[in-house]
């Protein structure tokens, strides 16, 4: 079983797959920050602003392609075409805050809005 | 209704087993590629990759979940709309502006957006409501954020409303003064 801290660390690394090829910023080589932002989930807790990211600090390149296999592509219209790659401080930078769930997976955790 | 929001230090990582496979995916591909280091000149170098990524995002984001995460569809209305508004920003951005990415955005909206490197981009975001969310970082030079008002009642009107949006469009891409040397 991987270890992760419960709350998430400023400079930790998290991971956001893409499955569209305009969710890529091929000029600056990045993902575009609308890949990021919260939106409104139907669940519970309902209402809530969020989207899902894969803690991906301590992960393989392997492990972290098995997860996007597992979690994401199943659930996607298309297969990821690559991930986008950035520390949690920025996402706290713009105001926005992180919850950690573990579900489904260890390292999942929410943007939240 | 969604803020522009940017995000320094995230970078991507390539699937590399992806390629492509809707036709609209290929074309996007092939233009993104040859327009990637190069600056257009004409209004024939724009229509092709606004045309293709407005074709894409009606093929794919119009249905209710089209990111199987809960997305809201990107409307006809929103499509239109942000096609007229492209075309307008053509008209009156200088000659030798790059095309911006039209990206479908989660709250129905269509994201246009000019990216330099990780600290000079401009984005807006179109929706059906009449206005438009906008961002901007100049590098050094700060930021900007905030929402306005457009009158889409005619062409004229709205390039007229766009006048601000030219402005900070115009600003990210400013030539810079080099003092002669030699």
């Amino acid at each position: 079983m991987r270890l992760l801290p419960s709350d998430v660390q400023a400079d930790e690394l998290l991971s956001s797959f893409v499955f569209r090829p305009d969710q890529v910023v091929k000029r600056t080589n990045s993902i575009h920050h609308s890949r990021l932002m919260p939106r409104r989930r139907d669940k519970k807790p309902k209402g809530r602003l969020e989207t899902s990211v894969c803690r991906s600090q301590n992960l393989t390149e392997a492990q972290i392609w098995e997860i996007c296999s597992l979690f994401f592509d199943k659930h996607a219209p298309k297969p990821a075409i690559g991930r986008g790659v950035g520390p949690a401080k920025a996402v706290f930078a713009v105001g926005l805050n992180i919850e950690a769930d573990g579900k489904p997976y260890p390292e999942h955790a929410n943007i939240i809005g | 209704m969604s803020t522009a929001i940017t995000m320094q230090g995230w970078h991507l990582i390539d699937n590399e087993d992806y390629e492509p496979v809707s036709e609209g995916s290929r074309t996007i591909q092939r233009t993104w590629e040859k327009q990637r280091n190069y600056l257009s000149n004409s209004a024939s170098d724009w229509l092709p990759t606004i045309e293709g990524a407005l074709r894409s995002i009606t093929n794919e984001c119009c249905k209710a979940d089209w990111d199987c995460e809960g997305a809201i569809p990107v409307s006809g209305r929103t499509i239109d709309l942000a096609a007229r508004i492209a075309a307008s920003l053509f008209n009156r951005l200088p000659k030798g502006t790059p095309v911006p990415d039209l990206i479908p955005e989660t709250d129905g909206e269509i994201g246009i957006s000019w990216s330099i490197d990780a600290t000079r981009m401009f984005s807006l975001s179109v929706g059906e409501h009449g206005k438009i969310n906008f961002a901007g970082q100049f590098g050094n030079d700060g930021g900007i954020h905030g929402w306005q008002p457009i009158d889409a009642t005619s062409r004229s009107a709205l390039e007229e409303s766009l006048g601000d949006i030219v402005q900070y469009v115009s600003r990210l891409y400013a030539p810079a003064a080099v003092r002669r040397t030699g």
